[in-house]
């Protein structure tokens, strides 16, 4: 079974590329356009890679992982942050690879297969 | 149409992307002050727990409380450098815990946290003297910016304590040697009587020699105005100078019109009180405060006279060091680059500095808000009378305007000055000129902020338009004709952005002034139908216009205003396009004259604004399309209206529709 990516950006364009660059290299995909639904996503789709912009309207990027490393049942799902500021609190800089804004499709894909490997 | 908190809103927002730019995420470093405490009260724990994370991170120690009363509590126990509270909270609110604690501590320095739509109870707020407020979502980059704020107040404020301090100090020494001057003062009084007193007892018995011990020049001269016999101490000093002439001994001996206080006392038969120089045996010139008193025989003739000198250099010395140091107290008081006043009870300024009379005039007896601010009332928080009131220093930062108009943002700091009995008669008020720090914060951050947001948009759209050109590349690929359009389609959509983007840049960088010209009401409306009625009618949307039969003209920079108009439609398609609640969009555009005013009216049933929007639409960098706006829009398109002797009216309801009403004065058309 192929491993789901769920993508959370408020730029619908930025969601429609990342959806298709995961589908067309064999990943199923999810979208959340805030921090909100992106909660509500992660819990109802558990994912197995999320990919995570930190600047949006309504719960930004930080509220998002702060909500999710809450919640025993998600915490441990990795993340990559793909975002043009990147993440602000060197407390979620540990462990989290960034990717910033515009990406260079080869190298987020190697990064997802060896997250997902 | 901008709010009146609009600038301090800027000003906060703004220092967001100057952050951004001095201190890149991967090198934050911690605040260069020694730890300060910071209080976070919320009734939400994640938004608590998150908080404290955050703060931590930014090197402070934090407290955490969850609620008004239980924030109170560990206000007062923990005595907290900074206070982080929610607004909104069960029980005690926000608001609330602000009036407490300020009533603790005046000096307190809190940090709102608005939720979405409690604008007005932010503003509340910072009436209540909070320091800064931010909104929820919580922006971690904006409360790092806040706290840093808030910090540098504290180290300012420790600074300017400092250098009050300072001043204190200088006055005390400055008193110490007035009274030690005093001291001199009597000394010499109580010798002189002495040597009046000795007269007397000469006088009654003549064949006395306990003079001879006496710690001053003490010499009795005969009626010619010869030394008769001197002390021990005189003699140790000048010799034995019996027998020799009085006047010898003075240094202007000799001179023209002079004559010896000796000779004085003789002549006058009363006794003589003079400052004199008398020449040691070794040369030394020994500054002396001479007293002859003439001693009349029984016959009434001059018997004696008695001549008691002392030594005055000690006190020459001590008094050349006084005015030294008054001088050099004056020349600091008067060059110090900020305005010392000291006021009395009713505010009134009795002594200022240089500094003070030249920003804001004479005293003339007027009241510090009078000076300052032409009020006739004291300011709110006057810390002058809280220093009346309390005996302890006080802080305080407002703006004032200068004799010749200009305003200025200045720090205050008071502190009491005591009389004998401990209370308070004058307080002593240092105002320092913070303007330009103000100023230069605020042009930097404004820069900066251009710059990070420039970026970041960029970024964005570059992303879009590599998304863009992937769909058509895969869609090449595989022959998928849809792909290709679906993508080229946001490649276009995104060049457009951008462009835009650029010109509104280039206008925002630009300060030009607005080259005039009268232009027919009707031709410049239609002149827009024209252009907008096209894009509506690319994307499905309904245009109507009505400006037939209006007359009148406006004094318009045709460029300028165009494009200002171009914005606000361009956001009334958009507003359309972007509403998907409701199907037949439509958008007029009308020009009507009301008065001596051209009215021109853009309404559309787009998805419209809430109240916060509405409030910030013309506030810089301020957007509510996200990843799609600048932010500079429509602050420029304001700019333009305001520079036109313009305004602009918003009405706009969620899910309705907005209505943008621009108002310009009607000129004559030649």
């Amino acid at each position: 079974m192929s491993k789901k990516i769920l993508i959370i950006d408020d730029d619908p364009e930025i969601l429609v590329y990342l959806k298709e660059l995961f589908q067309d290299n064999g990943y199923e995909t999810v979208t959340a356009s805030n921090g909100v639904q992106g909660l509500e996503k992660v819990r109802a789709e558990r994912p197995d890679l999320i990919t995570l912009d930190m600047d949006m309207p309504e719960k930004g990027g930080t509220l998002f992982y702060a909500g999710m490393r809450q919640d025993e049942s998600v915490r441990e799902i990795p993340v990559i942050v793909v975002s043009g500021v990147g993440p602000r609190p060197p407390a979620l800089k540990k462990g989290v690879p960034v990717v910033s804004k515009p990406i260079d499709n080869g190298k987020l894909m190697q990064l997802v297969d060896e997250v997902l490997k | 149409m901008i709010p009146t908190t609009g600038r301090r809103r800027f000003a906060t927002a703004a220092r967001r992307a100057s952050y951004t730019m001095q201190t890149p995420p991967e090198h934050t470093t911690p605040p260069a002050h020694a730890k300060l405490t910071v209080l976070i009260v919320d009734d939400e724990p994640d938004i608590r727990e998150l908080l404290s994370m955050l703060i931590a991170d930014l090197g402070y120690a934090t407290i955490t409380a969850h609620d008004g009363l239980d924030g109170l509590e560990k206000f007062r126990s923990a005595s907290p450098h900074i206070v982080l509270t929610d607004i909104k909270m069960p029980g005690k609110d926000g608001i609330a815990l602000l009036k407490d604690i300020k009533g603790l501590n005046a000096e307190a320095e809190v940090i709102m946290i608005s939720g979405h739509g409690d604008m007005v109870l932010a503003i509340q707020s910072l009436k209540h003297d909070a320091a800064d407020f931010i909104t929820k979502p919580i922006d971690e980059e904006l409360l790092e910016i806040a706290l840093a704020k808030v910090s540098e107040r504290i180290l300012l404020r420790e600074q300017v304590r400092e250098h009050t301090r300072n001043l204190e100090r200088l006055v005390r020494e400055k008193s110490a040697a007035l009274v030690e001057m005093e001291r001199r003062l009597a000394a010499t009084q109580v010798m002189e009587s002495m040597g009046k007193a000795f007269t007397i007892l000469s006088g009654a018995a003549p064949e006395g020699n306990y003079f001879f011990e006496l710690p001053f020049f003490v010499a009795i001269h005969d009626g010619n105005c010869n030394v008769v016999t001197v002390n021990e101490v005189y003699q140790a000093r000048f010799g034995r100078r019996a027998g020799l002439r009085s006047c010898s001994v003075y240094e202007r001996c000799g001179s023209e019109n002079w004559v010896s206080p000796v000779r004085e006392a003789a002549e006058k038969q009363s006794s003589v009180h003079r400052d004199e120089i008398m020449i040691a045996e070794d040369g030394t010139r020994v500054p002396v405060l001479s007293h002859v008193s003439p001693v009349v025989g029984s016959g009434g003739g001059i018997e004696l006279l008695l001549e008691v000198a002392v030594d005055v250099s000690e006190m020459r010395r001590l008094q050349d060091e006084l005015s030294r140091t008054q001088r050099k107290f004056e020349h600091f008081f008067d060059t110090v680059p900020c305005s010392i006043t000291v006021q009395d009870r009713n505010l009134r300024i009795v002594e200022a500095n240089a500094t003070f009379r030249r920003d804001f005039g004479l005293p003339e007896g007027r009241t510090c808000h009078d000076l300052y601010k032409r009020s006739d009332t004291p300011c709110e928080t006057c810390p002058v009378l809280a220093t009346f009131g309390d005996g302890t220093a006080h802080q305080f930062e407002t703006v004032v305007t200068t004799t010749t108009g200009r305003r200025r943002n200045i720090l205050v700091w008071t502190a009491p000055l005591t009389g004998a009995g401990g209370e308070v008669e004058q307080v002593l008020e240092v105002a320092t000129d913070i303007t330009q720090i103000r100023e230069l914060q605020d042009h930097l951050s404004s820069l900066g902020m251009m710059l990070g947001s420039m970026s970041h948009g960029v970024k964005g759209m570059l992303m879009a338009i590599d998304g863009g050109a992937y769909r058509v590349d895969k869609g090449i690929e595989t022959g998928d004709l849809e792909r290709i359009a679906a993508g080229w389609k946001t490649v276009r959509h995104r060049l457009i952005h951008m462009r835009k983007t650029v010109m509104d840049i280039l206008y925002y960088s630009k300060s030009r002034e607005p080259e005039l010209a009268p232009h027919s009401l009707a031709a410049v409306v239609a002149h827009l139908a024209e252009t907008v009625a096209v894009k509506a009618g690319q994307s499905g949307i309904a245009f109507h216009s009505d400006y037939l039969g209006v007359n009148g003209h406006v004094s318009i920079d045709e460029i300028a205003f165009s494009s200002a108009m171009t914005n606000i439609l361009e956001n009334a398609l958009d507003a359309c396009r972007l509403d998907t609640g409701k199907k037949g969009h439509r958008i007029e555009l009308s020009a009507a004259v009301d008065g001596d005013r051209a009215i021109i009216t853009v309404r559309d049933n787009g998805m419209g604004m809430d109240r916060e929007t509405m409030d910030r639409m013309f506030t810089l960098f301020f957007s509510s399309k996200g990843a799609l706006g600048t932010g500079i829009g429509m602050f420029v398109t304001h700019q333009i209206i305001s520079g036109h002797g313009g305004t602009i009216e918003v009405d706009s309801a969620v899910g309705a529709g907005t209505t943008f009403r621009v108002s310009l004065p009607l000129v004559d058309g030649s």
